[in-house]
C-alpha cells in the first residue's frame, strides 16, 4: 500500500469516496458520520461510544489507546493502537493528544509512502509544530496537506522536503491517474 | 479462501473439572476414567458453545493441563460466556488474550470480577 488519506478533526466538504479509490482512509474521531472508513482513531470515551453506535463505523477498525481498550475490549472492531516510539521521544501522550495526531502517527507507523491530510487542523500551533516534527521523524513518508483550491499560497512547509501542500484539483488528478475506477 | 476465514480474535481457557486438573499425560494414560470425563466435558462445552455463540469459535485440539482452550470471534460472545459461567457450571482461567487485527500481536489481559460485572486489567 503506498497511499493513505488521513481525515483530521476539521469538518470539510469533500467526497471521501475519491480517497478510497487511491487507498485506505484513516478517520480521526467521530467528525464524519456518512463515509465508511477502513481505520479510525479515538482517544475519548465519548467519541468512541458515538462511533460504536454509528453505522458508518460498523466495518471500521477503531484504534484506541490501552486505557480505553481495556474498557471496550469486548467490542470486536476496537483494537489497541500500536506503540509509536516517535511519540515517546516527542513526549506526546496518546491519551491526551488530538485524534488527528493519532491518525497521522498510525499512517506513519504503517510505513505508507504517500500520506494525504484532509481537514487537518494546522491553525492550532501545537498541531502544526507536531505535524512538522512527525514529518522530520519519518523522512521516508511524503506528507501532503490537501486543501480547498486557494490562490493565496502557504509557505509553511517549504523548508521540509517531505511535507507539501496541494489542493483538491491536484489530488483529483492523482486519483484519476493512479486510483481504481 | 483465506479471506472467508473468520478472524478469531479472543482466546481463553476453560478449566477442566476439578478431578482432571493438572494431570500429566503419563497419568492420563493410566486413568481412562479421567480421559472419558475430559472428553465428555469437551463435548458438553462444544454443544453449549454451538447453542450460545452467535459467531464463529474453535476449540483447540492441543492438550493443556489447565483446561480447554477456546478461540472466539465475537467479543460479545466472550462477555456472555464469562457472565454465564455459573449457569453452565464451569470456570474460566481469569485471563483473556486478544489478537490485534492490525499488528497481529497477541496480548494477555486479566479478568477481574466485580459486584457489577467484569473489568479488564
Amino acid at each position: 500500500m503506498s497511499n493513505v488519506a488521513v481525515v483530521g478533526n476539521v469538518p470539510i466538504k469533500y467526497d471521501f469516496d475519491e480517497c478510497s479509490r487511491l487507498g485506505d482512509i484513516i478517520a480521526s474521531g467521530n467528525t464524519y458520520k456518512i463515509t465508511e472508513f477502513r481505520y479510525a482513531t479515538a482517544n475519548t470515551e465519548q467519541h468512541l461510544q458515538d462511533m460504536l453506535n454509528s453505522k458508518n463505523f460498523v466495518n471500521s477498525r477503531i484504534l484506541v489507546p490501552d486505557s480505553l481498550y481495556k474498557k471496550y475490549i469486548f467490542f470486536s472492531n476496537v483494537d489497541c493502537l500500536p506503540n509509536f516510539p516517535a511519540m515517546k521521544t516527542l513526549d506526546i501522550d496518546d491519551d491526551k493528544c488530538s485524534e488527528q495526531m493519532l491518525s497521522l502517527m498510525l499512517a506513519c507507523w504503517m510505513e505508507i509512502k504517500n500520506i494525504y491530510l484532509f481537514g487537518y487542523d494546522i491553525e492550532n500551533l501545537t498541531e502544526r509544530s507536531r505535524l512538522i516534527t512527525v514529518g522530520i521523524s519519518y523522512p521516508h513518508s511524503n506528507i501532503y496537506y490537501v486543501r480547498k483550491p486557494n490562490p493565496s499560497k502557504i509557505f509553511l512547509f517549504d523548508t521540509y522536503d517531505n511535507i507539501n501542500v496541494m489542493d483538491y484539483i491536484q489530488y483529483q488528478k492523482i486519483v484519476d491517474k493512479h486510483g481504481t475506477r | 479462501m483465506a479471506q472467508d476465514k473468520p478472524f478469531l480474535k479472543y482466546h481463553m481457557t476453560v478449566r477442566w473439572p476439578a478431578l482432571c486438573r493438572n494431570r500429566s499425560l503419563e497419568v492420563l494414560n493410566e486413568r481412562g476414567d479421567l480421559v472419558e470425563k475430559m472428553n465428555n466435558f469437551r463435548q458438553k462445552l462444544d454443544n453449549v458453545a454451538k447453542l450460545i455463540f452467535r459467531k464463529s469459535y474453535r476449540i483447540d485440539n492441543n492438550y493443556s493441563m489447565l483446561g480447554v482452550k477456546l478461540w472466539i470471534e465475537s467479543g460479545q460472545d466472550v462477555y456472555d460466556f464469562i457472565i454465564r459461567q455459573p449457569e453452565f457450571d464451569w470456570e474460566i482461567v481469569p485471563e483473556i488474550s486478544t489478537v490485534n487485527a492490525l499488528t497481529g500481536e497477541l496480548r494477555k489481559w486479566n479478568v477481574v470480577y466485580t459486584p457489577t460485572g467484569v473489568t479488564i486489567d
